[in-house]
């Protein structure tokens, strides 16, 4: 016990090892790690934020993000919803549809979105890359919010039916409030994920939308200073704050089935 | 093998599940620990099985103390509620298990599970996984995993409460019939009271972490020493009052209504004075008694439910209501409202102490 | 509502969507498809041919060799993280409340956090001026800086370290998921501790672990931004070939291909431990059948 307890703590550290070092390099003035490790700064700060590139790339991925989850979040409500509550032929071919994405690596999608937005001439644009994240993220938002709607009672709509709601007033005035908290959660985990897609996004993507990752990608293929240490200490912030918002709306649980 | 728990205690939390039970069991006998949902059964089969440390107290084997002996090292096995057969295993490699721990050779192991599979009958079923054998199988397969290492007790933790009531009849049978058999001890939890009374040769009635009374079924219904024994064992016609006289084995109680009812008592039963109830079972209560029945009183009846091997009559007495179960003769029972005269034998009542 | 309403309803409400994942899914995979079988000239695509090369030139030796590599590596990954997740499953899953809660968080944290911001965390601990090196100088324990990065080890660190949680998580679900009384009636009948694992928790756990290793697998093989940072040029596997074939020498029907054959791989692994999970529970879940 005490042996598995002892493995445990080591890799707890082997995982968080990289963010810590990362979080802790960006106070520091150095080019690269040092011992003694005694002098704090916020020079890596000024440079990231006097670099433009980054700070363009951060409002292009928010952009994104939000678009994506938006978009993603009401689409996959809908669907969800259809999906749980009424039997129809077809139903499990668009189940699977939308849960597809999950199962094609990165790759694969990077490379058929490429060649497919040049073909109809969509590369290089903001909602090439919109269409690329929606199809990403529709699986986590889905799957989160049809188990939430499968949890409101479907006889919660037939009383209200039944007092002269039509289905759509009960849908709207019942399920909906009902479901909201999961519904965010689908949002936050869409955000999530749009905003930290390198693979897809990077295949896809044209010289005049680089998103975040894409830019510390390309920035990281050329030199390693902590500039980006600076930026990856941000996002691991931001990351973790939403994450901790996600496991609030209940979101993280769903995530682990 | 006799076993012996000595003054046993476990708490979880503010809960006392055993609240100092001390037990003999003798060797060859079959023992049911009998008591409500909650009471601690499970508790101290799990204990004797070395699943739960006890903070006080002893569990003794033979004259061995095996309180701090580890599980895998006590010659005990146990039937689980849930049976807890291993998935993964043919019902084979299930009985299997413990010859393989204990190293018996190979050739044995294999006389020996057929021998217990036939002894459960469930010879042929060995290749099957338990997922693919019935519930009354799969009790079975657990009962021949615990019977084929031979212990010195055989544990079972309510092993029929699974069952539909017919499987559960047979299999009480089937169970003791084998016990007798194989001649090994054995400790039943049960809170059936059925089933502890079909199977046991004593039974231990337990409340609340305690034991409240250790005695044959017959004892156990016919002689309860407590109310909550009383009570739990079946119904009970109760009249409480206090206790007026006590002379000859025989006490006499008033009620506060005034009235005057007798019963068989032993040297221990509450003195005059104290607060107590005669109690009588619905069945020793007669309609038009005979002579012999000397506790005797006039009601009216409010009710009869025909029940198919019996009568239950419903019928008041003052502000007593009194439950009497009559044979089903060929007469017809009378009707709601008709006066009739009930009575019972004073050794048919027994006196508790009250509350 | 009418009859003739209920019946599209439904359909109206998927319209969205499956519009969306049409356009950003569906075509572009079955585009990738008939690309793959167009023939290639310098200027591009040629529509009008229809070919097998692009799969045959995939056998040569350097197309081949960078698909082994990936192989290769992408099991010794499976293989070190199933050995390593184990025992963290073992502890995280018989942790209660909070504490395993709390650990699992540790453990999905790299999950969450951006890919290309983990790379840059191991570069810095990796690299030859690197957290790591620079302790073993410190300590006078090596003079020339251990080559950790750049080299198949920082890609297998890595990736070990991103996909830990693929896993691990199946593996704590199972885990946690055994009846205990299974573990007790196991030691009930005579067998020590060492005993319950082999013959109780570790069968009951293997299909779980198959399972994760399967998954983990297929994304190793597809991992892109971890090898390319941490590996270089020197280590290259499928997904930055593929990058260089699509974007550099805008060969589109070698890409295609190359695609091709990881998803139908990919797939086949993810129908496998689907097949073995699935077994595994009908197994383990017999109680709740009763
Ligand atoms: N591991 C435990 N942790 C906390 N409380 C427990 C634990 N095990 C038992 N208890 C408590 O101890 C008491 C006795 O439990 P036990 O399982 O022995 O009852 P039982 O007589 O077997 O009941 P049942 O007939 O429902 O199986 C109960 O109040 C129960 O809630
Ligand atoms: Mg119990």
């Amino acid at each position: 016990m005490i042996w598995l307890r002892l493995f445990n703590l080591l890799m707890a550290v082997f995982m968080l090892a990289p963010l810590v070092l990362i979080l802790w390099m960006s106070f520091t003035p150095f080019e690269m790690f040092r011992l003694p490790t005694d002098t704090l700064s916020l020079r890596w700060y000024r440079e990231a934020f006097n670099y433009p590139g980054f700070l363009n790339a951060f409002f292009l991925s928010a952009r994104l993000a939000l678009v994506t989850a938006l978009a993603a979040s009401v689409m996959a409500f809908l669907a969800a919803y259809a999906l749980v509550r009424f039997r129809f032929p077809g139903r499990r071919f668009f189940e699977a549809l939308f849960l597809a994405p999950l199962l094609v690596p990165g790759v694969v999608l990077g490379i058929a979105l490429l060649q497919y937005v040049n073909a109809i001439g969509l590369y290089n644009t903001f909602w090439a890359l919109v269409l690329a994240h929606v199809a990403i993220v529709t699986p986590f938002a889905l799957r989160s919010i049809q188990a939430q709607i499968r949890a409101v009672p479907e006889d919660l709509e037939w009383a209200a039916m039944n007092l002269g709601a039509s289905r759509l007033q009960a849908m709207l005035r019942i399920t909906v409030p009902l479901t909201a908290r999961a519904v965010l959660a689908g949002f936050v985990l869409a955000f999530i994920i749009s905003f930290a897609e390198v693979t897809v996004t990077i295949f896809m993507t044209g010289p005049a939308y680089p998103t975040l990752p894409v830019r510390i990608y390309n920035y990281l293929s050329d030199q390693v200073d902590p500039t980006v240490a600076a930026i990856s200490a941000m996002l691991i912030v931001l990351s973790l704050a939403l994450v901790l918002l996600l496991d609030r709306l209940g979101g993280l649980r769903t995530l682990a089935k | 093998m006799a076993l012996e728990l000595r003054d046993l205690r476990k708490r979880f939390g503010d809960v006392a599940a055993i609240d100092g039970v001390a037990l003999r069991i003798e060797d060859g006998e079959f023992f049911s620990l009998l008591g409500p949902s909650g009471c601690g059964k499970t508790t101290i089969l799990r204990t004797i099985a070395g699943i739960v440390t006890p903070d006080a107290g002893a569990v003794v084997l033979g004259g061995a103390d095996i309180t701090r002996r580890p599980l895998h090292a006590r010659d005990v096995t146990l039937v689980f509620q849930n049976y807890a057969l291993f998935p993964h295993l043919t019902v084979f490699d299930n009985v299997a298990f413990g010859l393989v721990m204990r190293r018996v050779a190979r050739a044995e192991i294999r006389t020996r599970v057929e021998e217990a599979l036939a002894l459960v009958r469930l010879a042929g079923l060995g290749q099957r996984y338990p997922a693919q054998v019935s519930g009354g199988q799969q009790q079975r397969v657990a009962l021949a995993r615990a019977l084929v290492v031979r212990p010195s007790v055989l544990l079972l933790d309510e092993p029929l409460s699974n069952l539909d009531a017919r499987l559960r009849d047979e299999m009480r049978g089937e169970l003791r019939e084998i016990q007798r058999r194989v001649g090994i001890t054995t400790i039943l939890v049960t809170h059936d009271i059925h089933e502890a009374f079909a199977m046991s040769d004593r039974i231990a009635v337990l409340d609340r972490g305690r034991v409240e009374q250790i005695g044959t079924p017959t004892e156990i219904y016919q002689r309860p020493r407590t109310r909550f024994v009383a009570t739990f064992s079946g119904q009970m016609n109760e009249f409480d009052g206090v206790v007026e006289a006590v002379a000859d084995g025989r006490a006499s109680v008033a009620t506060p209504a005034g009235r005057r009812v007798a019963a068989a008592v032993t040297d221990d039963a509450p003195g005059p004075g104290a607060r107590a109830s005669v109690m009588v079972r619905p069945e020793r209560v007669r309609l038009d008694p005979p002579a012999d029945a000397d506790q005797r009183l006039d009601a009216i009846v409010e009710s009869v439910t025909y029940l198919g091997g019996s009568i239950r009559m419903v019928a008041r007495a003052g502000g007593d209501r009194l439950l009497a179960d009559l044979p089903t003769g060929d007469a017809p029972p009378p009707a709601p409202g008709a006066r009739v005269v009930l009575g019972w034998r004073t050794a048919d009542a027994v006196l508790v102490a009250a509350g | 509502m009418n009859a003739g309403a209920r019946r599209w309803l439904p359909f109206l409400l998927l319209l969205p969507l499956t519009a969306v994942l049409c356009v950003g899914f569906l075509l572009p995979l079955i585009q990738s498809v008939e690309n793959s079988f167009h023939g290639f000239s310098p200027r591009g695509i040629d529509r009008s041919t229809w070919t097998l090369a692009a799969y045959t030139k995939l056998f040569d030796p350097f197309y081949a060799g960078v698909f082994g590599r990936t192989l290769r590596i992408s099991l010794i990954i499976s293989a070190i993280t199933a050995v390593l997740a184990y025992p963290v499953a073992l502890y995280v899953a018989q942790l209660r409340g909070r504490a395993q809660a709390f650990l699992l968080l540790v453990y999905m944290s790299p999950w969450l956090i951006n890919v290309v911001v983990k790379a840059f965390g191991w570069t810095l601990l990796l690299g030859p001026r690197g957290t790591i090196n620079t302790i073993l100088r410190t300590l006078g324990l090596t003079d020339a800086p251990v080559p950790l990065m750049f080299n198949e080890t920082g890609v297998i660190i890595g990736l070990i370290h991103g996909h830990f949680i693929f896993v691990l998580l199946p593996l704590w679900a199972a885990l946690a998921g055994i009846d205990p009384n299974l573990r007790w009636a196991a030691g009930n009948l005579g067998a020590r501790p060492w005993e319950i694992f082999r013959r109780v928790t570790l069968p009951l756990s293997l299909p779980a672990l198959m399972a994760g290793v399967i998954i983990n697998f297929t994304m190793n093989m597809a991992a892109f931004a971890t090898p390319a940072l941490l590996g270089g040029t020197r280590v290259q596997v499928v997904s930055f070939l593929a990058y260089e074939v699509n974007l550099v020498d805008l060969n589109w029907p070698l890409g295609a291909a190359m695609s091709m054959v990881l998803l139908v791989a990919t797939l086949v692994l993810v129908v496998l431990s689907q097949r073995i999970v699935a077994s595994g529970r009908r197994r383990v879940m017999f109680e709740g059948a009763r």
